[in-house]
């Protein structure tokens, strides 16, 4: 469940030291990464990537990936290529500000007026490329056979009246029936609970996964859940909405509590995200979140996030 | 014997993906710009691994002191693999251990304890180079690689 999305591309920056371009290319990418494109983009660490890590490697070999430049030694673009096949798209950045007329980036570490500019136009490009990699008709074929498949299953046996058994793919076992108010016995697993039960554990691994990448110090997550049966007149049946409160608590260590708070939203927008049971039912799903950030031991910041729905 | 010209080479790692790579680059910047500009050189790691003529040159003919924002320390690594000489590998990780109360924040930039992390790393820096300096007077040297080529 918490594998790699599928689609995300990776923005490769040189990150070159010598001259101010550089620097664009790597502030340029951070504000993809961050603000632009979250959802959608990873950075892979081109030092790493050259001195052989894996991980960038095969990312870069089956994921679609930018090369952002500084110059015309496109360390990145050559990088990539020579390691791991051939960037879906390149940019250099001194091509770039000449063909817009931004003026000349200066001061390496710390950019001017010009190279500001510079790292708006650079990024706004990147998110753009970024856009057209995931949904353009031309790379249509080469998303396709990203594409992977997995299968799980399940086997269930009757067990008399209104009751059975089920074998679960990963291990477990356990009887079922129905609820008691559809001819159910009590105290086992039903389908109704099931149901509602893997959306809720489905949005809770897919916040821990990205709990980990926005680099947060859970404390806690618990969640309640509620479906919504909705019964026609034919006797028909359809879950219409599922409903959550998930109630998270952070930690910000010596972080800005409103910068933590901004984090953890962005995370659970990504779980909702790329929940596989949410993207997979036609319920209504709504998630209204609380979110508690610590420091020093007591509650800094506390907010109840407006309804979100899938 | 010629007199001794040669700069150390100061190759950041410049991660992009922890505050300890940028720490890394703007502690290369304060050495190379600020402290020891005319006795220093920035090299830039890519062009280095990608082959560049003269930035594989002046790693050949110079020390290094490298500085890597992480364990897997790739600057170091990749200083080494293309003929480098390493006189001095720098973790930014040891030096946040030593400094507690610096700890960086911020990929795009740093938080204040992250820039006086990175300062602190170059006052160390521009100590080494300072003693490598007195060491290339000493013809006895054996890191003094210039005069191969004097």
């Amino acid at each position: 469940m918490p594998d790699l999305p599928k689609k995300k591309v990776g923005i490769v920056s040189c990150s070159g030291e010598e001259m101010p371009e550089g620097t664009v290319t790597r502030l340029a990418t951070l504000k993809v990464l961050w603000e632009l494109r979250p959802d959608d983009t990873v950075t892979i660490c081109l030092p790493l990537f050259l001195a052989g890590g894996q991980g960038e490697r095969t990312f870069a070999r089956y994921y679609p990936t930018i090369a952002v430049d500084g110059c015309e030694q496109r360390c990145a673009a050559k990088g990539t290529e020579k390691y791991s096949g051939k960037p879906a798209a390149s940019i250099v950045v001194k091509d770039l500000t000449a063909g817009r007329e931004l003026g000349s980036p200066e001061g390496k570490g710390r950019l001017n007026e010009h190279g500001k500019a510079a790292v708006d136009a650079t990024a706004a490009r990147i998110a753009a490329l970024v856009d057209e990699l995931r949904t353009g008709r031309p790379r249509q074929q080469e998303d396709e056979s990203l594409t992977r498949m997995a299968t799980y299953h399940t086997a269930v046996k009757w067990t008399g009246e209104h009751r059975g058994h089920i074998v679960m793919g990963n291990g477990p076992e356990m009887d079922f029936s129905a609820p008691p108010d559809s001819h159910g016995h009590p105290g086992v697993l039903t389908p109704e609970d099931a149901f509602v039960a893997a959306a809720n554990t489905c949005i809770m691994m897919m916040f821990i996964w990205a709990a980990g990448r926005f680099h947060l110090e859970l404390v806690s997550y618990e969640c309640r859940a509620e479906g919504t049966k909705r019964i026609e007149l034919d006797r028909t049946e359809t879950f219409t909405h599922i409903r959550l409160w998930p109630e998270i608590q952070i930690n910000a260590g010596e972080e800005s509590p409103d910068v933590v708070e901004a984090r953890a939203r962005r995370a659970l927008s990504a779980a909702q995200k790329y929940s596989l049971v949410a993207n997979s039912v036609k319920s209504e799903i709504s998630i209204q979140p609380t979110i508690r950030i610590i420091q020093d031991g007591t509650i800094k910041r506390e907010s109840e996030v407006p309804p979100r729905r899938i | 014997m010629s007199e001794a010209k040669t700069k150390v080479v100061i190759v950041p790692c410049s991660g992009i993906g922890k505050p300890y790579g940028t720490v890394s680059r703007e502690a290369a910047y304060i050495v190379t710009e600020e402290l020891r500009p005319d006795q220093t050189q920035l090299i830039p790691l890519s062009l280095l691994v990608l082959g560049d003529p003269q930035t594989r040159a002046a790693v050949m003919e110079n020390v290094a002191v490298t500085i890597d924002g992480c364990k897997l320390a790739c600057s170091t690594k990749m200083v080494k693999e293309s003929g480098g000489t390493v006189s001095k590998d720098i973790a930014v990780l040891d030096a946040f251990r030593q400094h507690r109360d610096l700890k960086p924040l911020g990929i795009a930039e740093l938080n204040p304890e992250g820039l006086r992390l990175a300062r602190v790393i170059a006052e160390e820096i521009a100590r080494q180079v300072d003693e490598l300096a007195t060491d290339v007077t000493d013809s006895a040297s054996p890191w003094k690689r210039e005069s191969k080529h004097a």
